[in-house]
């Protein structure tokens, strides 16, 4: 019973495609797709894409771009202010101060 | 609350840009995207067409909206300006000015449609007055938000907050440029082309 219905299937498969080969204008799909449509509809559509491709473009690029700005801050990263450390600092002992006191 | 959210008004040092202007960039390139899907609709149906009608849209609206929109983003740098350098006052003047400039930029966008309404040239009668109502309103929309911008800009008016209303104002600013160069484009298409 289900193998007869696979056959069935596709014999009908094969029968539609047949049909399709022997009868191929009605097959044919689109003719704007193909070129042989209304003139200004494909030019129409050509410079819609380009349009769109051309902002989108700009748009990936403004992304790259601001990548590039991450990474070249990354690798040179923004200099810190130095650090000035205040410490108490002791007189500086002179002369016989600064000798070892001897036994 | 602020000093658990860094960046507000300080620029982040490895991005070199604040948490608004972040923000703000990120809205712009949509917006880019939004108005590249339109403007690429309009070339596919002006360039498509057959007979494309020509000097059917009223001129002394656009001039005017154009002369506010422009005028605005001006109005918005005086104001971020001021904001900027603590001594020289409020930046409230500028940006009443701003507000006004886009109210008036919006009347300009009512006049045209009230007028093509009354004529009976709606946006169902032709494809360039549906491009011309979808394409108008939009940027409408998108003045209301810059009006929005500009107050939000300004809510907070202590002494203590004008940190905050410079980068607001900044974040507005950018706005607002965006905002005048795509009325240009605008401009270019549904008038000039």
């Amino acid at each position: 019973m289900r193998l007869a219905s696979v056959v069935v299937l596709r014999s009908a498969c094969a029968g539609v495609a047949l049909l399709t080969l022997a009868f191929p204008g009605t097959a044919s799909a689109c003719p704007v797709c193909f070129g042989t449509g209304d003139r200004a509809m494909v030019t129409g559509s050509a410079m819609g894409v380009g349009v769109l491709l051309v902002i989108t473009l700009g748009m990936l690029l403004a992304c790259g771009a601001f990548a590039l700005h991450l990474a070249r801050r990354a690798r040179w990263p923004v200099a810190v202010p130095p650090v000035v450390v205040v410490a108490a600092v002791s007189p500086v002992p002179t002369g016989a101060q600064a000798q070892e006191p001897s036994c | 609350m602020s000093a658990g959210f860094p960046h507000r008004t300080s620029p982040r040092p490895d991005t070199g840009v604040t948490n608004v202007q972040l923000g703000v960039w990120l809205l712009i390139a949509s917006e880019v995207m939004l108005f590249a899907g339109l403007v690429s609709s309009d070339v596919l149906l002006r360039t498509g067409s057959q007979d494309w009608p020509s000097d059917v849209l009223p001129v002394w609206p656009a001039v005017s909206e154009t002369v506010m929109v422009l005028a605005a983003a001006w109005t918005t740098g005086r104001a971020w300006r001021v904001a900027s350098e603590r001594h020289t006052g409020t930046p409230r003047g500028w940006v009443a000015a701003s507000a006004l400039l886009l109210t008036g930029a919006l009347a300009s966008v009512a006049v045209t449609w009230q007028g093509l309404l009354a004529d009976g040239q709606g946006p169902r009668e032709a494809t360039v007055y549906a491009i011309f109502f979808a394409l108008s309103g939009i940027f409408a929309l998108h003045l209301v938000g810059g009006l929005l911008a500009m107050l939000w800009a300004l809510w907070p008016t202590t002494p203590e907050s004008s940190g905050f209303v410079a980068a607001r104002l900044h974040g507005a600013l950018l706005y607002q440029r965006f905002l005048a160069v795509v009325w240009l484009v605008l401009l270019l298409l549904l008038y000039v082309v």
